[in-house]
């Protein structure tokens, strides 16, 4: 029992501003991870395209699906727009305000996750059919399965603890210095950790929006 | 109340088998096969109908990477993975602690004690390294004779491939893994490490990749040794499968390592503990580790692709439908050349660590030590180009990659002038650690000067893709980095284990080495000049007293290692001498604290007051206040 005792005074006793700290620094060093991932398939795009002496990069027959591509620009983009007005709610009305548009936020991801899906599956060429089918297929199925699921996750688990304990009082002022530009005192983790997860988004939202404008309007 | 009064005050004891339906490597190994077989025979076999590519061939690349991934997730479920995050996906409210009990069962489950972490790291890496080492055995016996005798072509490349791709996924890990995970956290003055459930992930990750790597050998091979380049893999057998996807786990698991790092490093030093009083190893941590998050995805990415070829008929790299074979190596040594100082760079700052403690003076040039470190792991992004000098690369492109492979060696050097300074007029004792640590500045240095000829594109003409490469490889990663991991094992075995390994029998391991490391690779030089093609197993005949003599040092490097699991089973079995609190009077953090190290680490949240290199000032204060006042860490900003 004694270690026990000893045990719970650790770090789990420890205070939220930790983990915020570590989450805010985590999430920029996971975008620089990112940048290389996605930097991969952009290599990949301008080298083959480059390359391209016989006009097998595109051939006519490959249509570009833009309907759908559209689609999911426009999710992904709402919800980032919705992500920035949940966390400024969150800053001057607090988490009640922060919850409703986050909620759409999560639910904006979703939608752009089945209209990636829908577009999979109705795919007008195959991945075989040349160099930028082949990028097309990479990209949008990494973007899908790494962007979009991990966002997914993390909003959730926000949006749905937040639900959940909407009716306890909120915890004590903590400061956090540093982590929050310097605004001084705010009050629990989720403040940090949804400024951290909107840095996060807004990040990937640029990645679709150049997503976007290679696969899509220069293909 | 006396004892008697309430008898069973601990837990019931229940028998041991209801413990194997818990989260552990059984139910992982259990759920690991199961996942196998559904992916396999469901949804592999599902998915590939009226594929014919797939179907009527006699290797359907779908169904057997649909059971490979699937019985990953199997393990990960089975070791209870999921558990955390579905229950956050549900609203449950964050916790970091995970299986942080005693006793030998929590080394096969996902505890997220950065100790136990490292432990396991530990007898993992070695594992696969006793693994890798005895296919290098192998190898060298089948080139007893120039002609092939024990294995045909096909299996002996296999043979290499198997080797060269274990040792370099292992090695990654064999200095931040073991050490990283346990020390990094106690020398910054944490109690944890800032993500311990991806910590524990990170860890693994490891035995998957490795047990699925070891599956190539029933999935007909793989023939592209460890760089796996397209398209000969796009088009190889099912084992290659094995080598992609083994080595894309052990890509995510070295991103993992690497982010965990520095955050702990950035947020998690204790109040006192500046930039400049971290200790050397640290930097050399912090330097890995940004390589390992910024090149590792790249790899990641590059396995993926050559995948996507294999199984989901995409042409990123077939020429004749628009795809380009170049583009899998610029990007395999995009990650390749960062690799090489992902494995360099942890080794020269556990040799920086051990210097100081065995010449009694401080380390010499800290700044300079960490300047060299830094310039290291940014000029390595600017290099890869060299391993493609003789492939058909844009010839304008040469200069500039032969200048900045050159430019790499400067701050190399850096690091072996803080040796030389360090140990000018020190007080050496030569203890076993210190042996191996000064044995890979000698090693290093013929690594590196044989390095020269190879990025020098007129010279590596000649050499590329001969012997010559494979002896410079591995007088730096197994002259450097295998002789520092062993130098860090013998200096932190008493504070990990409680144990003080045997020095004669130590010392015996460490000479065997060293002699027999030298006779092996330093006569490869010749045979690589000669002419001997690497990854054939066929040679010419005048070849072969050389090759004979590489092949009877090489098992004496063997001996070796078996010397050191007796010295293993000996000193903590049989001799079993309890070191004493500091057996070689370092000042750093670690040896102040109780061995074992207790789970927090510290009670309190300690206070930095001094450098840990102070050696020879009398007047130097302990480098951490275990048990500061309150006033004591508001002026260490705390
Ligand atoms: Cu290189």
């Amino acid at each position: 029992m004694q270690e026990m005792g000893f045990q719970t005074a650790g770090y789990e006793a420890e205070p939220p501003e930790v983990m915020a700290r570590n989450i805010n620094v985590g999430v920029r060093l996971l975008s620089a991870a990112m940048v290389s991932f996605f930097g991969a398939f952009l290599f990949a795009y301008v080298y083959l395209k480059e390359r391209d002496a016989g006009a097998v990069w595109r051939p006519s027959s490959v249509k570009v699906p833009t309907g759908t591509g559209i689609g999911v620009l426009a999710c992904v983009l709402v919800s980032a727009l919705l992500t920035g007005v949940a966390v400024d709610a969150l800053r001057r009305r607090g988490e009640g305000a922060w919850r409703g548009p986050a909620a759409i936020s999560l639910l904006l991801i979703y939608a752009a996750l089945g209209v990636q899906c829908y577009q999979w599956a109705s795919l007008p060429f195959t991945p075989g059919s040349g160099p930028y089918a082949s990028v097309f297929v990479a990209w949008t199925g990494f973007y899908g399965g790494v962007a979009l699921l991990t966002s997914i996750y993390w909003l959730q688990t926000m949006v749905t603890g937040s639900f959940r304990t909407r009716h306890v009082p909120a915890g004590p002022v903590v400061s956090v210095a540093g982590a929050a530009g310097g605004e001084g005192a705010i009050s629990g983790r989720i403040q940090v950790e949804a400024r951290s997860f909107a840095f996060y988004w807004y990040f990937l939202a640029g990645v679709q929006v150049v997503t976007f404008l290679l696969l899509y309007v220069v293909a | 109340m006396s004892a008697a009064a309430i008898p069973a005050a601990g837990p019931v004891r229940e028998p041991w088998w209801r413990g194997l339906g818990r989260f552990n490597v059984f139910t992982g190994i259990v759920l690991g096969i199961g996942g196998y077989l559904i992916g396999a025979l469901v949804i592999g076999h599902v998915l590939s109908k009226g594929i014919p590519a797939q179907t009527e061939t006699n290797q359907n690349d779908i169904e057997f990477v649909c059971g490979i991934l699937l019985g990953i997730v199997g393990f990960l479920v089975g070791m209870g993975f999921l558990n955390y995050p579905i229950a956050r996906l549900t609203g449950a409210a964050p916790t970091l602690r995970e299986k942080e009990e005693k006793g030998i069962a929590r080394y096969f489950t996902l505890c997220t004690d950065h100790k136990v972490v490292g432990i396991q790291y530990l007898w993992g890496v070695l594992f696969f390294f006793l693994v890798a080492g005895l296919n290098a055995m192998l190898i060298r016996t089948q080139l007893l004779y120039p002609t092939e005798h024990f294995w045909s072509a096909d299996n002996y490349i296999t043979l290499v491939g198997l080797h060269g791709t274990m040792m370099m996924m292992m090695t990654t890990s064999m200095v931040l893994g073991p050490f990283g995970n346990y020390f990094v956290p106690v020398m910054v003055g944490a109690k944890r490490m800032a993500f311990p459930r991806i910590e524990a992930l990170s860890f693994w990750l490891l035995p998957v990749a490795g047990v699925v790597l070891l599956a190539a050998v029933g999935a007909k091979g793989f023939p592209t040794g460890w760089t796996g380049y397209a398209n000969l893999s796009v088009q190889a057998k099912l084992g290659m499968d094995c080598y992609l996807i083994s080595f894309a786990l052990i890509g995510i698991s070295m991103a993992l390592v690497g982010f965990n790092m520095l955050v702990t490093v950035y947020t998690m030093r204790a109040p006192g503990m500046t930039w400049t009083r971290l200790p050397i190893f640290v930097w050399s941590v912090i330097a890995t580790a940004f390589l390992q998050l910024l090149a590792a995805p790249v790899l990641i990415a590059g396995m993926s692709l050559v995948l996507l070829d294999r199984v989901v008929g995409t042409t990123f790299f077939m020429p004749f439908s628009g795809g380009s074979p170049f583009l899998y190596e610029n990007l395999f040594w995009f990650f390749g050349h960062p690799e090489v100082y992902i494995l360099a760079l942890p080794g020269f700052g556990l040799v920086l660590e051990i210097l100081p403690v065995f010449s009694r003076k401080p380390l010499w040039g800290y700044r300079l030590a960490v300047a060299g470190l830094m310039g290291v792991a940014l000029l390595s992004f600017f290099v890869w180009q060299h391993h493609l000098f003789v492939s058909g690369i844009n010839p304008d492109l040469r200069p500039f990659f032969m200048f900045t492979t050159e430019l790499i060696s400067i701050p190399t050097a850096l690091v072996f002038l803080n040796a030389m300074g360090t140990l000018f007029r020190g007080k050496i004792r030569f203890s076993v650690p210190m042996l191996f640590a000064l044995a890979l500045f000698f090693n290093f240095f013929i690594g590196g000067a044989s390095g020269v000829f190879l990025s020098d594109a007129p010279s590596d003409v000649s050499t590329h893709g001969s012997f010559f490469v494979m002896a410079h490889f591995h007088y730096t990663i197994m002259g450097g980095l295998v002789f520092a991991f062993f130098g860090g094992l013998f200096y932190w075995f008493p504070k990990m284990f409680g144990v003080h390994l045997n020095e004669k029998l130590g010392k015996l391991q460490f000479w065997l080495f060293f002699i027999f490391f030298n006779l092996t690779f330093f006569p490869l030089f010749a045979v690589g000049m000669l002419g001997q093609p690497r990854r054939v197993s066929a040679y010419s005949p005048s070849l072969q007293w050389l090759n004979d003599w590489v092949t009877a040092a090489a098992y004496m490097i063997g001996l070796s290692f078996a010397v050191f699991v007796v010295n293993v089973v000996y000193s903590c079995f049989f001799e079993r001498r309890r070191p004493e609190a500091n057996p070689w009077h370092s000042k750093g953090i670690e040896w102040q604290l109780p061995t074992p190290i207790p789970v927090d680490n510290f009670e309190r949240v300690p206070v930095i007051n001094a450098s840990p290199y102070e050696y020879g000032t009398p007047e130097a204060p302990l480098v951490a206040n275990l048990n500061p006042s309150h006033a004591e860490v508001v002026a260490a900003g705390g």
